[in-house]
């Protein structure tokens, strides 16, 4: 019984102190103090399985802090969780009107998330082996419909679900977190200027070297610094953002 | 005969015409080109059949690609004629005199042709080009001397007389040109003209030659009265020459704005009660990129923006405005600074004043903002935007696990039912199989009797029940009389049984080995 309540409660703490740093960033938040609920919003973003609502908050206190740049970034990190979020799409156009750049956007569709699809497949597949099992037992006549719908929707989820799969694998967008940057015409400090981007400014990365970035702005493609924009997909989530905290260091 | 004479004449026609020798000749359009257009060489074989492609020597620098053959044959005077066109079309990649040729193609050699090849900036340097038939291109700006950050027209157009296809436009790379609309069509003498509109900020000042566009497209041109034949042409348009002067010492306040514009106000209603709405509308109208005003802040009223509207070069701003108290408001907004290039000089934009009288008393409920209005403000720097959530929505969290075992249950459900499901019909068992099956099932005689009735059914094909109609049928088909005789001794001590009230008891054992001896000799 004694193991049972440890292993209970070491199963809940992780969650309880979740809601607890949630709950203290939001009440940061709600004080005017942007700046130290953007550092508890990070921590909680660094996490795996990050809710949506983190992102969008952590977006609201980089708006309020006037960063462009990563307001948008986690706005749109919230949108790929939750694409269909009302709030969340007001404050991605709000964000998005603040951009000085006026580039084209390659926006992905966005109906349904990954996770929902996965989820839709894996409740559809849990029908169609009830029905198949009722089936190797027991033939009534419904069955046979259902069994027909079942395997339909199973067809649809799937290739829904292989349609997001590609999408997030295909997703090179990223959005430049610095104020001003300049694409240069190669991979080196001193290469030529070609053209200025700012911050917010939504990019897609085409190649690297040596930790820099070739990227495509509308019509337009350069060689981007490293540190001056960031990923909208995130590739690893077990540490907080460097730009992130450093910016925030550097703003203190 | 008839046959005979007729393939005489035949050779007395065509041997002449064969006899002749055979000649190849190397053709251009024209002798002179610039860089970028298209020309056509022609190889011309007469006399002779064609088993190869020519071999042309001297087109090292140029675009050459193959525009098909052609062949002809006569009979003039008697004599027969044949001739094998090869068409190239050539593009100069390099300005310089050059000597096209000789073609070989067996042991014919053809003449050489000279071309000159300009460059085209030369041209580009001088006099916009006349419009040459029946294909031409020529670029435009609105204007050739302008301030930097002033919004230009860059128009390019193409004239032409014939049916073209498959456009494609390389415009002049160090301009940042913005297509402004649907490219447009229309007749003017004859010519169809295809325009296309631009517009670019030069950011420097500074004096500017832009390079020529190039445009790449299919002519179709009339070989016959029934067919035409697509041709790749290239086209150059003439270079443009343009100044940009630099802006006079900016004003503070100056917003970044180049351009000449005007701003209307308006207020309907002028006179309303607190809690209702009136529209308070902003247009700004003229050239270049068209700014946003917002009204300054009035104590006591609110302002809800509706999202801008923009066409015919007018930016319409429409702001709901609630009154919360009595009172008389002046309207107005913060005067924008812009440059004026038409006057060369910096102006303030500021629409006129306009009075809003509250009359009446506060309501104590809250003020809403009319229903025509947006409910949610336009975007306010760092202030408008909607509260964030206080309680995070547990994300749904993806269970790849989970999904690979409900997989694989319905990936082995669905085989087992497969395997269940079968296209073929079920094979009936074979009738001694069937008789030995229900003996197994049941061994009493009344079943055996069932069972063996159902065998000679099956077996002979007509329905036996006595021992008289079994010995007859079995005697029909050639079986041994001795064998007969003891089916039959077996058929009737089972009706016997049956009909006496025996039919429960055990069959005698050797019946199924004699329906055995019965289906060989059946066989």
């Amino acid at each position: 019984m004694k193991r049972l309540i440890i292993a209970l409660a070491l199963l809940v703490l992780p969650l309880a102190l979740l809601a607890g740093d949630f709950e203290t960033a939001s009440q940061a938040y709600a004080q005017g103090r942007y700046r130290e609920a953007a550092r508890l919003y990070e921590r909680l973003a660094a996490r795996e399985d990050v809710s949506a609502d983190v992102y969008y908050n952590l977006g609201g206190c980089y708006y309020q802090l006037k960063d462009v740049g990563r307001a948008l970034l986690n706005y749109e990190r919230a949108r790929l969780i939750s694409p269909r979020d009302a709030d969340l799409a007001y404050n991605l156009e709000a964000a998005k009107s603040l951009r000085r750049d006026n580039l084209p956007e390659n926006q992905p569709w966005g109906g349904f998330s990954l996770n929902e699809a996965l989820w839709s497949l894996t409740l559809v597949n849990l029908g169609l082996a009830a029905v198949l099992m009722l089936r190797l037992y027991r033939k009534p006549e419904w069955s046979a419909y259902v069994l027909i719908v079942a395997l339909v929707l199973e067809l649809c989820c799937g290739a829904g679900l292989a349609f997001k799969f590609w999408q997030a694998l295909s997703d090179e967008r990223a959005v430049i977190l610095d104020s001003e940057v300049t694409a240069l015409a190669g991979p080196q400090p001193g290469d030529t200027a070609l053209f200025k981007l700012h911050a917010g400014s939504s990019v897609a990365i085409r190649a690297s070297e040596n930790g820099w970035s070739l990227i495509e702005a509308g019509s337009q493609q350069g060689w981007l610094a490293p540190g001056t924009w960031e990923r909208i997909r995130r590739q690893n989530a077990k540490k907080t953002s460097p730009v992130a905290t450093t910016a925030l260091d550097q703003a203190d | 005969m008839r046959k005979r004479l007729n393939i005489l004449i035949l050779l007395c026609v065509l041997l002449p015409g064969l006899g002749r020798a055979a000649s190849l000749s190397l053709s251009l359009e024209r002798d002179t080109a610039s860089l970028g257009e298209g020309l056509q060489l022609s190889v011309r074989l007469e006399g002779g059949r064609a088993t190869s492609e020519p071999r042309i020597a001297g087109l090292d620098a140029f675009r050459v690609n193959r525009a098909g053959r052609s062949s002809s044959t006569q009979i003039v005077g008697g004599r027969l004629s044949s001739a094998t066109e090869f068409y190239y079309y050539l593009e100069p990649l390099r300005p310089g005199h050059y000597a096209l040729g000789p073609a070989r193609l067996g042991n014919l050699v053809s003449n050489t042709v000279g071309l000159r090849v300009s460059d085209a900036a030369e041209q580009s340097a001088g006099p916009p080009l006349q419009p040459r038939e029946p294909l031409s291109l020529t670029a435009g700006l609105n204007k050739t001397s302008c301030y930097e950050g002033e919004r230009l027209d860059y128009v390019l157009r193409l004239a032409t007389r014939m049916r073209v296809s498959d456009l494609n436009v390389s415009l002049p790379p160090q301009l940042d040109l913005r297509q402004e609309g649907e490219p447009r069509q229309s007749e003017r003498d004859g010519q169809t003209i295809f325009e296309l509109r631009y517009s670019f900020k030069p950011k420097r000042p500074g004096r500017y030659r832009i390079a020529p566009a190039a445009m790449n497209l299919r002519a179709y041109v009339q070989t016959d009265p029934f067919f035409a034949a697509a041709r790749p042409v290239s086209l150059r348009s003439q270079g443009l020459e343009l100044t940009v002067k630099p802006l006079p010492v900016p004003p503070a306040a100056f917003s970044g704005q180049v351009g000449t514009y005007t701003v209307k106000a308006a207020l309907q209603p002028e006179r309303l009660k607190p809690g209702e709405a009136a529209t308070y509308s902003l247009v700004i109208s003229g050239a270049g990129n068209l700014p946003e005003l917002k009204p300054a802040a009035v104590p006591g009223l609110k302002f809800y923006p509706d999202k801008p509207v923009e066409q015919a070069g007018a930016k319409t701003l429409n702001f709901a405005v609630v009154a919360e108290r009595p009172g008389l408001y002046r309207l107005s907004c913060p005067a924008l600074s812009y440059f004026d290039p038409a006057s060369g000089t910096y102006k303030r934009l500021s629409p006129a004043l306009q009075t809003l009288t509250v009359v009446g008393t506060a309501s104590a409920s809250p003020v809403k903002p009319a229903p025509r209005a947006a409910p949610r403000p336009e975007v306010q720097p760092a202030e408008d935007i909607l509260p964030i959530h206080v309680f995070a929505r547990k994300p749904l969290a993806a269970a790849p696990a989970l999904y690979l075992l409900l997989l694989a249950l319905t990936a082995y459900l669905l085989l087992a039912l497969l395997r269940r499901f079968s296209f073929s019909r079920p094979r009936e068992p074979k009738p001694l199989k069937a008789f030995k099956f229900s003996l197994k099932q049941d061994s009493s005689r009344a079943r055996a009797l069932e069972a063996l009735l159902a065998y000679f059914k099956a077996v002979l094909g007509v329905s036996v029940t006595s021992s008289a109609e079994l010995t007859a049928e079995l005697e029909r088909r050639g079986l041994p009389p001795q064998l007969s005789a003891e089916i039959a001794a077996r058929l009737d001590e089972l009706n016997q049984a049956v009909y006496t009230g025996q039919g429960a008891a055990p069959v005698e054992p050797g019946l199924a080995r004699l329906l055995g001896r019965l289906d060989r000799e059946l066989k």
